[in-house]
């Protein structure tokens, strides 16, 4: 039976992890709001010029990809807090209702290897781009300084689903979301 | 044998609740690693990075926007308006004008859900109150919601475009002849089915003030698809073009959205890019791997055996997507049997085009059809109502839109007719 005591210190480890996923669920929703306003607000600098002033800003539409990449590689991430990512029900049935809650933690845990295993590897990807010295072809960036987004979301993704196997009440009900 | 053991994992995988973008992730890489030659997990984050690191995504993320702020506004209101005064006087008139409100609010959104969500939120309560039944107003909207992915602009399109590099555009201008002619074929069902008798007559006076008032509403597609059609718009223009009218109008001409919408909007629109481009990153180094391994070549070798006609062939690609929209979503159905089946159908002379409005309607069909219909579901949660009885209704709809779509598969200058 639990004690007073080990059931406060439970409740505190649970706040200590709800603060640690609302921060970072907070600071992903700005950057993939903010590199998603920054990429149309640069496209539409661009058609705006050419169309009406017959110049357009150079490098306006590489800025606009690398924003949407941002926004949409950190909206993987986004989405894992939304339960929004599609996935298919037609086996659930397989399983005992009764195991629900352990499949679920199971799959949680699954994903976060998964999910942990694409930020490794996407790390190699990007110390092979740095140590090659790869530039954009249009801006005077380093490439590797945009495809961190890679690692970083993989990762973030892989710790949100970490944080929902140690405590369940995180997770999101799961919703849909098509085209 | 390994290809028994990436079938076996993925079927785990799926057991233990893993979203799809996972399972293909897993799949893909193991692909990489175990059976491709000279390769490695590396080259899927490679084939990832080049994936989305393209100009040609970039419509996509503006149309999902334009459309989520022209949903939640007065657009389609208007455009219903403008809809109900022109088919009055007709047998099933109102279920007509639901037909053409989805066609013309499908001209502006590229997505079947929104376009439901849009129009059949109003018009679900109106049909009822004039006394249609509900299966077939339930069937009625979510055939005609389907609209959305088929007339332009169209993010499954867009998708297909990307994956088997075939023109954005002129997939655009293809899907428009099969839209009108799909939009003609429901609203002939609902005038020859319809339980309801002609209501009033019609009116030019009424008709020309809702045309007044929705006029900003109606400009949008013209503007959308003139832009398109003369050539004065790229894809992303035009997508751009329709996120800022669509902010005008909403913002400033009928004041129906606040900034606390709009974040709400930006919320809906990154859940769904964010959903879409890792699906498409790992589709797309599927698709590197398959053509580097020649595996389209063989298979269009092997199939070639028994599919030698393009009539076996077009029926082929029907049944394959009919079954897969059984099955799968739309987005993971295009980005994964596409590459494909395309090879298949250009050998026996198809144009990767018509293929692509092939694709796009097939699927389509598949939005309705159980068990994971997509629009069955909205359905479901938009209107409060059974699967059983939302079914029943939608199946009647599959073989009115099985007409068009085999009327474009043998027919392919209804496609060409708008492409230049």
């Amino acid at each position: 039976m639990q004690t007073a005591a080990e059931a406060g210190n439970a409740g505190a480890a649970g706040g200590i992890l709800a603060v640690l996923y609302g921060a970072i669920t907070r600071l992903e929703t700005f950057l993939c709001f903010a590199a998603f306003i920054a990429g149309t607000a640069a496209l539409f600098a661009d058609i705006v010029g050419r169309e009406l002033f017959g110049f357009g800003i150079f490098g306006a539409q590489r800025i606009a990809v690398y924003c949407m990449a941002v926004a949409g590689v950190l909206g993987f991430s986004y989405v894992v807090s939304q339960g929004g990512h599609l996935r298919p029900t037609i086996l659930d049935k397989l399983v005992p209702a009764r195991l629900d809650p352990l499949v679920t933690r199971l799959g949680d845990l699954l994903s976060a290897a998964i999910c942990l295993g694409l930020a490794v590897a996407s790390l190699l990807f990007v110390r092979g781009t740095y140590e090659i010295g790869e530039y954009s072809m249009t801006l005077p960036i380093p490439i590797w300084t945009v495809q961190t987004m890679l690692p970083a979301a993989f990762a973030i993704a892989g710790l949100k689903y970490l944080l929902f196997v140690l405590r369940p009440a995180l997770r999101p009900v799961q919703a849909s979301s098509e085209l | 044998m390994t290809g028994v053991a990436i079938g076996l994992g993925s079927f785990a995988l799926l057991l233990l609740r893993q979203p799809m973008v996972l399972v293909l992730a897993v799949a893909v890489a193991a692909i990489h690693q175990f059976v491709a030659r000279s390769s490695s997990i590396e080259f899927l984050i490679q084939d990832f990075w080049f994936t989305i690191d393209r100009d040609v995504l970039l419509p996509i993320p503006m149309f999902i926007l334009a459309g989520n702020i022209m949903s939640r506004g007065e657009i389609a209101q208007r455009l219903i308006n403008i809809m109900v005064e022109m088919t009055a006087g007709i047998r099933g008139g109102l279920a007509v004008a639901t037909i053409l409100a989805c066609a013309s609010f499908a001209a502006i959104s590229g997505s079947s859900i929104v376009t439901l969500a849009a129009i059949g939120s109003i018009m679900y309560p109106a049909l009822l109150r004039e006394g249609y039944s509900k299966p077939f107003t339930l069937g009625l909207l979510c055939s005609a919601g389907t609209l959305g992915i088929l007339i332009p602009p169209s993010i499954p399109m867009m998708l297909y475009g990307i994956i088997t590099d075939t023109s954005i555009v002129k997939l655009f201008m293809g899907g428009i002849g099969p839209g009108l002619l799909l939009t003609l074929a429901l609203a002939l069902y609902c005038i020859k089915v319809a339980p309801v008798s002609a209501r009033g007559s019609f009116s030019a006076r009424r008709f020309a003030v809702a045309v007044g008032r929705g006029g900003p509403a109606l400009l949008l597609p013209v503007i959308l698809l003139g832009g398109i059609y003369s050539g004065f718009f790229t894809a992303t223009e035009a997508a751009v073009v329709s996120l800022v009218y669509a902010l005008v109008v909403e913002g400033f001409y009928y004041r129906d959205i606040s900034p606390g919408d709009l974040k709400e909007m930006l919320g809906e629109t990154v859940k769904l890019f964010g959903t879409l481009l890792p699906l498409l990153a790992l589709a797309g180094s599927f698709n590197t791997i398959l053509d580097y391994e020649g595996v389209p070549r063989a298979m269009v070798g092997w199939l070639g055996q028994w599919i030698d006609t393009p009539l076996a062939a077009g029926m082929t690609l029907n049944v394959v997507l009919l079954i897969a929209g059984f099955f799968m979503d739309v987005g993971s159905a295009i980005l994964i049997l596409s590459p494909l089946l395309l090879p298949l159908m250009t050998a026996q002379g198809y144009d990767p085009v018509h293929v692509g409005v092939i694709t796009t309607m097939n699927l389509e069909i598949g939005y309705i059809t159980p068990p994971v219909g997509l629009n069955l579901f909205v359905a479901m949660g938009v209107f409060k109502e059974s699967f059983v009885t939302i079914v029943r209704g939608a199946l009647p709809m599959v073989l009115v839109m099985l007409v068009p779509l085999l009327i474009t598969t043998y027919w392919p200058a209804i496609v060409f007719f708008f492409v230049r």
